[in-house]
Formats: C-alpha cells, sequence, structure tokens
C-alpha cells in the first residue's frame, strides 16, 4: 500500500521581485482528502496552486505527488499525471462549443490528442466520456453552444468539467464559485460536495460556509506563511486566524 | 493582426457538424476548376499559377487558421521547396513525382528546423521571427548565386514528362491536371488533419493555449508537428511552380510573396479550410484583370477590397458566405 501523501510540498519559496508571496509552505494532503485553502486577499493562495499545477517554478522547495518528486515537471506533464486544476477566472475555449472544451481534455487525457489521421468523433471512448461528463454535469441542453454565448454560472460548470476530463488524482479548484450570481452557486456547491471521494480535492473559496462545510481539513494562508491548519472546528477556534482573518464575519 | 482579430476571423466550425460528413459544397472547387479549363483555355497558365497559390495559401491556412501563429515567412518554406525542385532538375533529378517529393521533405525539414526556434516565442516576437527567417533564406539564394542565379532567377528547369507520357507542354494543359491532382490530394490530408483530435487539438491551442497546458497538451510538440507538415506542403507548391514555370524567381523567397498569400487567405477566409480556394482564385484573377486595365493602380484597389474585408467581412469572404447562408435558412424556415 502507498503510505505516501498523494500530494506533498516542502519548504515551498517563491518571491515576485522582492516580494515574497509564499514562504515556507509545507502542505501535506492524504489520498481523497478533501481540504480547504483560506486566507486573506493577497495571502498567496492562488499563487501556491500555480505552483502545485506547475504554471509557476518555485525558487525552492520541493513538490512531491505519490511520493514522486514533481518539482522540474511542466504544467502539462503533471496534468497527464492526474494533477487537474480550474481557474479562478474562466479559461475555457471560448469559440468552442461546450462538446468541443470538454473533448480536448478528455482527449489528452486519453492521450489520443496527436493522433492525426482519423476523425475526431471516430475516438469513440474520448467521445462516450465526453457525453458522459456532459450529461453528468447537466450540460446536455448546452452541449453544442459556443461557449462564450453561455451564461457565466454555466461556463463555470464547464470550467470545473475540463478538469474532470483529465480524470485527476487530485483537484485544485481555485473558487469554484467565484463570479457566479448568489442564486446559483448552489448547483457548483453541489457538484464539489459530489465528486468521487478517491480524488483529492484542494479548494480556494471565501464563502465561510462553504468552506466549512465542504472541508476535513482547513489551512490557512496569511503573507505566504500557513497561519493554521486543522479541522474546521480548531480554525474556527483559532484566536490568529479570527484576528486575521475570519473576524467579525464568522460566529465562530 | 492581433490576437483578438485573429479570434474574431476564425471559424469555430462544430465538431459534430463537420468530422464525418461531406457537404456537396465540397464539389464546387473541382466543378469550377474543369469548366475554367474547357471554357478558357487561353487562361489555363493562369489557372495552373492558382492552382499553385491555392495550395501554398492552404498549407498556410494551417499555421495561421488552425494553430493561431501569424507568419510572415511561409515564403521561405515555399521558396525552399521551389529552389530544391529547380536544383535538383538543372542537376539532372527531372522525374517530377520524385522531383517533387525532395522538395517537400526539404521544406519540412526547413520548417522543422526554424520551426523549433520560431515556435518558442510568442505574439509578435514569433512576427519577428518568421520575418527574420524569410529575408535570411532570400539572403543566402542572392549571395549563392552561382548555383541559384541571384537576380536573375534559377533557369534552365526542363522536367521529363510526367509519368513518363505526359509531357509538360506550352498550353500548360499538363500542368494545369497535375497540379490540381497534387492540390486534391493535398486537401484530403489537410481535411483529414484539420478534422482529428489532432487538429482540434490545434484550434484548442489557438483559442486558449495557456488551458491546453493545464489539460496537458505538449503545446509545442503539437505546434512543430503542424508547422513541419505545413512547411512541407508550402515546399510541394513551390516545387510544382518550379516545375511547370520552368523557372524559379528570388521572389518565391520573399517577404513580399508572403504577404500576399496573407492577404489571399484573410480574403477568402481563415481556419475554414476552403478560405484558400475562394481568396486565391479571387485575388490572381482581380491582379490579372485589374493589372490589364489599370496596371499602375491595381494594388491600390487590392487594398480597398482587403480594408472592406477586414472591416465588413470579418473571417473573409466565406464567413460573410455562412452568415448570409445561416440568414436564409431561417427566413425559410
Amino acid at each position: 500500500m502507498n503510505v505516501a501523501p498523494t500530494l506533498e510540498t516542502r519548504a515551498l519559496q517563491k518571491s515576485f521581485g522582492a516580494h515574497r508571496v509564499i514562504d515556507n509552505v509545507a502542505l501535506t494532503l492524504a489520498t481523497g482528502e478533501r481540504r480547504a485553502l483560506i486566507g486573506p486577499n493577497g495571502a498567496g493562495k492562488t499563487t501556491l496552486i500555480n505552483l502545485l499545477a506547475g504554471r509557476l517554478k518555485p525558487d525552492s522547495g520541493t513538490i512531491l505527488m505519490n511520493g514522486v518528486d514533481i518539482t522540474r515537471e511542466a504544467e502539462a506533464t503533471r496534468a497527464r499525471t492526474g494533477l487537474a486544476r480550474t481557474f479562478q477566472i474562466n479559461s475555457l475555449f471560448r469559440n468552442l462549443t461546450v462538446f468541443e472544451n470538454i473533448y480536448l481534455a478528455v482527449s489528452e487525457q486519453m492521450l489520443s490528442g496527436g493522433h492525426m489521421l482519423r476523425p475526431a468523433l471516430a475516438e469513440e471512448e474520448t467521445v462516450t466520456r465526453t457525453h458522459a461528463l456532459i450529461r453528468d454535469l447537466g450540460l446536455a441542453g448546452a452541449a453544442q453552444t459556443q461557449v462564450q454565448l453561455l451564461p457565466y454560472g454555466v461556463q463555470r460548470l464547464v470550467e470545473i468539467a475540463i478538469a474532470l476530463g483529465l480524470r485527476p488524482k487530485v483537484l485544485l479548484l481555485d473558487e469554484p464559485a467565484a463570479g457566479v450570481p448568489a442564486g446559483e452557486t448552489g448547483i457548483i456547491l453541489d457538484l464539489v460536495k459530489a465528486l468521487p471521494a478517491e480524488i483529492t480535492v484542494l479548494l480556494i473559496d471565501h464563502d465561510m460556509d462553504v468552506v466549512f462545510r465542504f472541508a476535513e481539513r482547513i489551512t490557512v494562508l496569511a503573507q505566504g506563511m500557513i497561519l493554521a491548519e486543522g479541522t474546521p472546528e480548531e480554525i474556527a477556534r483559532h484566536e490568529r486566524v479570527r484576528e486575521v482573518y475570519l473576524g467579525k464575519r464568522h460566529r465562530g | 493582426m492581433t490576437r483578438e482579430a485573429l479570434d474574431k476571423a476564425v471559424a469555430p466550425r462544430s465538431l459534430s457538424r463537420t468530422a464525418f460528413g461531406l457537404s456537396p459544397w465540397e464539389a464546387v472547387p473541382w466543378l469550377v476548376a474543369f469548366a475554367a479549363f474547357f471554357l478558357f483555355p487561353g487562361y489555363v497558365p493562369l489557372f495552373g499559377q492558382i492552382i499553385v497559390m491555392t495550395l501554398f495559401a492552404l498549407s498556410l491556412d494551417i499555421v495561421v487558421g488552425y494553430c493561431g501563429i501569424v507568419t510572415l515567412g511561409h515564403a521561405a518554406l515555399y521558396g525552399t521547396g521551389a529552389y530544391t525542385a529547380g536544383l535538383l532538375a538543372v542537376h539532372g533529378w527531372t522525374e517530377p513525382i520524385s522531383n517533387a517529393i525532395c522538395a517537400t521533405l526539404v521544406a519540412a525539414l526547413a520548417g522543422f528546423l526554424t520551426g523549433a526556434v520560431i515556435l518558442r516565442a510568442h505574439g509578435f516576437i514569433t512576427v519577428m521571427l518568421t520575418l527574420a527567417v524569410t529575408v535570411t533564406f532570400y539572403e543566402i539564394a542572392n549571395h549563392t548565386d552561382k548555383w541559384t542565379g541571384g537576380d536573375d532567377g534559377l533557369k534552365g528547369i526542363d522536367m521529363s514528362p510526367l509519368l513518363g507520357r505526359f509531357e509538360f507542354d506550352i498550353y500548360g494543359d499538363t500542368a494545369f491536371f497535375y497540379c490540381l491532382a497534387v492540390l486534391f490530394l493535398a486537401l484530403v490530408l489537410v481535411r483529414l488533419l484539420v478534422n482529428s483530435p489532432f487538429g482540434w487539438s490545434l484550434r484548442g491551442i489557438r483559442e486558449n493555449i495557456g488551458r491546453m497546458h493545464a489539460i496537458g497538451c505538449p503545446v509545442y510538440r503539437r505546434l512543430l508537428q503542424a508547422y513541419t507538415i505545413a512547411a512541407g506542403l508550402a515546399g510541394l507548391a513551390g516545387a510544382l511552380q518550379a516545375q511547370t514555370t520552368q523557372y524559379v524567381a528570388l521572389r518565391a523567397l520573399s517577404f513580399d510573396l508572403s504577404g500576399d498569400v496573407l492577404i489571399m487567405l484573410i480574403i477568402g477566409g481563415i481556419g475554414r479550410l476552403y478560405g484558400a480556394f475562394i481568396g486565391v482564385p479571387l485575388y490572381l484573377l482581380a491582379q490579372d484583370e485589374l493589372a490589364t486595365r489599370d496596371a499602375a493602380n491595381w494594388y491600390f484597389w487590392m487594398g480597398i477590397l482587403l480594408i472592406v474585408i477586414v472591416l465588413f467581412a470579418r473571417g473573409g469572404i466565406l464567413a460573410l458566405a455562412g452568415r448570409l447562408g445561416e440568414i436564409l435558412a431561417r427566413r425559410r424556415a
């Protein structure tokens, strides 16, 4: 049995110029864990996700996935090994349809994205899996619609669907409900909560109700450092966290 | 052209619609070609040139339309093919088909090597690099005039009969059908490519390169593959030009030609597969017509046409036709 944590960082450092955004971060996610990452604006949450996903390279420190050092691996390589992420601001193929958006992800995951001489629709398994995802996420009605014509809430679902198309072992969700009208966030949160248990999830969100209902453990980031880590109850009681972040908004 | 302009210009054709089905419209270019051959025998050599340029523009569409890379260096690859074919022929390799295959491979190699550098860059840097490649290739040909003929062009190309039977005649009949057949094969290949998972991943790269990285696509490798294929086809067009006109001018390697073929493609419509088939004939026929009527100013009229298209028919004539078709269909419904 593999005892190594699914995702682990050791002494991770990242500076932008003289400004240290990630400072000595050691994060450990167990397989299937539901972890939330919270912290005030500018705490370095998105930077941490970018480091984990490989979009940014750390100045020093290590990132391990299933015990293997992936610090030097390219973003695309990490994605192919099952590390998927969503973006805080939609990053979709705006002129393509929902089907095509998801197809692209599934196709790369199947390692068939480089097939040249057969029609895309002749890749039966890719097509089947794409349709299954569309159905699972309730996007069937919009499957043949260009993504840019869809309401933002639906685009948010496509954003997640693309990540799920990669059959992730680890899923990094950067504020999945950001920008979605208040009445529609429920659909996205239900989706996040219903994710298969074997997927390890790291969720950034500003809505404390969401975070406290979703997470088994919470990591609090402030000024690039881990300020606290623990169960939701522990975090809610944590004096410094309440001072720095939760403030008066959370009843505790 | 800016990124946003490119976004608006390219066609978001649906996967479900285009993956298998052949549209009856796809027979039109070939019917027109045959009709033109029989109706206007005096123009057959010009038609031959149009077919060659269509192949050239089709190869450019892979790079500009599908990969979303604006290049001003496509003539470098066309010229590489033309000079390869021409030089081989001058030195005795006059069998047309194997000669053209050699030129294709050499141009593909040139595309692979230059692409390996060009594709590491992004945006304007890419455009500048493609420009630099064209200028470099041009100057190389210019300075090796002992072999290439330099400014005077490469002369003395005399191909053997096609398939050992069909002489390249002065009427251009053999050349016409030879080029048409090659264009047809190239179209079949490109059509297959752009409708494959590979072709869709190119569209993904064009639409959002960052997300393609994030979903595990080896972006650089895909672009280099596409660029190499496009280079080979551009070289093939160059080879056909050398073989059928028995002459290679330095212009084959020029920035001018790179710009012209890009304009032809934009007029027709980029990222639509058939843009080249509209833009190139229109441009070259207009050039032929305007050059006889108003020789001094024909480029001016072409400029006006281009402005009108960019302003009012973004995505080229094909996009305009597509929109008209939709409106008509809605009227009928």
